[in-house]
């Protein structure tokens, strides 16, 4: 209102004596366009400066299909929010910051967006290490963060920090019942050797005998790892094996299938719905077994789809297109929808806390309950004082499989 | 100790030496370490990739296709390297000059198949056979002979053909070969062109069995280099005993301890031997030099 006001002075600024009326006119004109242009436009309808939500991730580099999808999803669900008439009377603005494969940009990036004001959320960054060295910044800065790319440590001590993905132990949990249902006797892991690897294996130690499985033990492995035969030759008589998230599971997947293996193959993460996986590990992906939080795009019927999951999957689509594998075929939407939970709970919260107080949106983050139909992702959001936004329920056991139509995934009966 | 284990590391220890022989061909006439080389390794997987798994055109166009691109890489890294070593003067331009052409190469494979993890066209050769209750596929046969015939027939060019002596010549003294008429210069881009080409087949070969992304190829050149090294650099015998040694090592280390043991021992060996034969294990000292 005040710099509204001060554009119509402006308008009617006439002091000078003996100036034209006419050049006095259009150099007011003038003044009031550039101002206009300038200060006056920069409101917002509603006239609240714009709230920044800030995105720390993988933009170039290998993982560049990464950041750029949570990126997609991010810009889709604030175009959503921005048509419906923004978050607390302002309209929302995206601010992207690339990591590549470098932890110390991650943490520059961290600590430029949690010391700016306008920035209210910051997504990322993805990658356990990274979010590791950068989630301290975020604390000291009492900046809400919205974790959608990191599996292993817990978010319960933070104070800002919430994951908006299914965390390694509720996956791993989900896994074990399966197996302990198909009668498997024994377990082996073959895993890179990082905090999630050995986060996995610490479950698996703790957690499988209490499933009536033997654990066989962890094949530590490398990313210059060339093959995975040395590791699979280790649980050849394995009834299980459970395999990475990363690109080293498609390795397993490769070298198990080159091996004639006949056991199980099971994800310790979800990260096999990557069509990357199906890339790289060929028709030995065929009968795969991963744990997911909900993930229907592979399974086709659209009509079966959770309706705000299909939302931003069809506006993703829309303005995004869909990845699709040049070797197989196989197609994944160019969006993470999880990444857009953070922004849809951030609304909610907002919405809750009555405006963007950083301690008063946290304390609503903990009390959202979302109903899984209405969320982004397809997924039930309650974050409570553990700040997972996704709990036991929402995980799910999807097989990879393949047809004359081409690959697709169907769901496991729990 | 598993045979499997023993099978992955002859497999991998053959492609790690032609690689070494690469590094070593250039390194003869040049007394550069291209540290690009295991790009050209990636180019063969690129091709593999690209014609094989997408193009549906074959083997046969796919080895035409390496030929062709390997050679064209090949004298643009003989004039992105040899040429800022040559006007520097600098005695370390050849260490920036290398790695930045590694970035350079790494850079335009990474952009073309930045979704891509693993470069896998489908084997030459399908199928295999079982050898003591372990699965041997033809194509980690075929590519460990492949790679013997190459380290022997080249071993063969350098100490029987004109070409041979020629390069032996250049590299013992440059100056000298230049005033008996032996064109070095011409050597030189040869020399690049022949390395880049065992390379880029060696990618090509290996890309069905291994995972080869697009970033991958200074792994490549590092296990190559240590190959090198340990074998005694400039010696084709000793390429392909240090990439033996290398892959193997590595290997069985890796399943009988853990993964990074592997490296330990391996880059272990390489100092011990650094030691007692500073030259490598077949390497003379002028040529180390």
């Amino acid at each position: 209102m005040l710099k509204r006001r001060s554009c119509k002075r402006n308008a009617d600024w006439d002091w000078r004596p003996g100036v034209h009326k006419s050049t006095v006119g259009i150099v007011v004109l003038s003044v009031a366009v550039a101002l206009t242009a300038t200060g006056c436009s920069g409101k917002e309808a509603g006239g609240k400066p714009p709230i920044k939500i800030g995105i720390i991730g993988p933009m170039s580099g290998p993982l560049a299909v990464l950041g750029i999808s949570q990126q997609n999803s991010i810009q889709v669900e604030i175009d959503r929010l921005n048509a419906a008439g923004g978050i607390d009377g302002a309209q929302l603005q995206l601010v992207t910051r690339d990591s590549g494969l470098d932890p110390g940009k991650a943490v520059q990036a961290a600590t430029e967006l949690a010391g700016d004001q306008q920035i209210k959320l910051v997504v990322g960054p993805s990658l356990t290490a990274f979010y590791n060295a950068a989630k301290g910044v975020f604390e000291q800065n009492k900046k809400i963060n919205c974790q959608p790319g990191v599996a292993s440590g817990s978010f319960a001590e933070l104070g800002y920090g919430f994951r908006s993905q299914d965390a390694t132990e509720l996956d791993v949990a989900k896994a074990l019942g399966y197996l302990k249902s198909k009668g498997a006797k024994n377990v082996g892991l073959i895993y890179e050797g990082d905090d999630t690897g050995k986060s996995v294996d610490a479950i698996l130690a703790k957690e499988a005998a209490g499933a009536g499985l033997t654990y066989l033990g962890f094949q530590s492995t490398r990313p210059d790892d060339q093959s995975h035969s040395a590791y699979m030759d280790a649980f050849k008589d394995a009834e299980a094996i459970f395999y990475s998230s990363n690109v080293g599971g498609a390795k397993t997947l490769a070298a198990a299938g080159a091996a004639g293996y006949k056991g199980i193959l099971i994800g310790a993460g979800s990260g096999a719905q990557n069509i990357s996986f199906i890339e790289g590990a060929g028709d030995a992906a065929r009968g795969i077994v991963f744990p997911a939080p909900n993930y229907q795009y592979p399974t086709r019927d659209r009509e079966q789809w959770r309706p705000g999951y299909r939302k931003h999957i069809e506006a993703v689509e829309q303005k995004y297109g869909v990845n699709t594998g040049p070797k197989t075929g196989a197609t994944s939407p160019k969006g993470t929808a999880l990444a857009a939970d953070c922004v849809f709970a951030y609304a909610e919260a907002v919405k809750a806390a009555g405006g963007t107080d950083p301690d008063k949106v946290a304390a609503a983050m903990e009390k959202l309950d979302l109903a899984a139909d209405t969320t982004p992702s397809g997924n039930a959001i309650k974050p409570g004082q553990a700040h997972e936004f996704y709990g036991e329920q929402d995980i799910r056991l999807y097989q990879w499989d393949k047809d004359d139509k081409g690959w697709f995934t169907r769901e496991l009966p729990n | 100790m598993t045979l499997q284990a023993w099978i992955d590391g002859v497999f991998t220890g053959s492609i790690y030496a032609l690689v070494a022989l690469s590094l070593a061909i250039v390194y003869q006439p040049t007394r550069v370490m291209n540290f690009a080389q295991g790009e050209a390794l990636i180019l063969g997987a690129v091709v593999g990739y690209q014609v094989i798994s997408l193009g549906k055109l074959g083997w046969v166009v796919a080895i035409l296709a390496t030929l062709a691109l390997a050679t064209l890489m090949g004298v643009l890294s003989e004039r992105m390297i040899m040429l800022p070593v040559r006007l520097s003067g600098s005695r370390f331009a050849w260490i920036v000059a290398t790695l930045a052409a590694a970035l350079i190469f790494q850079s335009i494979f990474t952009l073309g198949y930045r979704d891509v993890d693993a470069l896998r066209p489908a084997p030459m050769a399908e199928g295999g056979f079982t050898l003591a209750g372990e699965q041997v596929s033809w194509q980690i046969v075929l590519t460990v002979a492949i790679a013997l015939a190459v380290m022997a027939g080249y071993d063969l060019l350098l100490r029987r053909s004109t070409y041979g002596r020629a390069i032996r010549a250049a590299s013992h003294n440059p100056g000298t070969a230049v005033l008996m008429g032996i064109p070095v210069q011409r050597i030189i881009v040869l020399s690049f062109v022949v390395a880049t080409v065992l390379s880029a087949l060696a990618g090509l070969l290996a890309a069905p069995v291994l995972f080869i992304g697009p970033a991958a190829g200074l792994i490549f050149t590092i296990k190559g280099f240590t190959a090198a090294v340990i074998g005694g650099v400039g010696s084709p015998r000793g390429a392909l005993a240090g990439g033996l040694i290398v892959g193997v090592l590595d290997s069985v280390v890796r399943t009988e301890i853990n993964a990074t043991a592997g490296n330990l021992v391996v880059f272990g060996l390489l100092a011990l031997i650094l030691l007692v034969y500073p030259s490598g294990l077949f390497g003379k000292p002028m040529e180390a030099h």
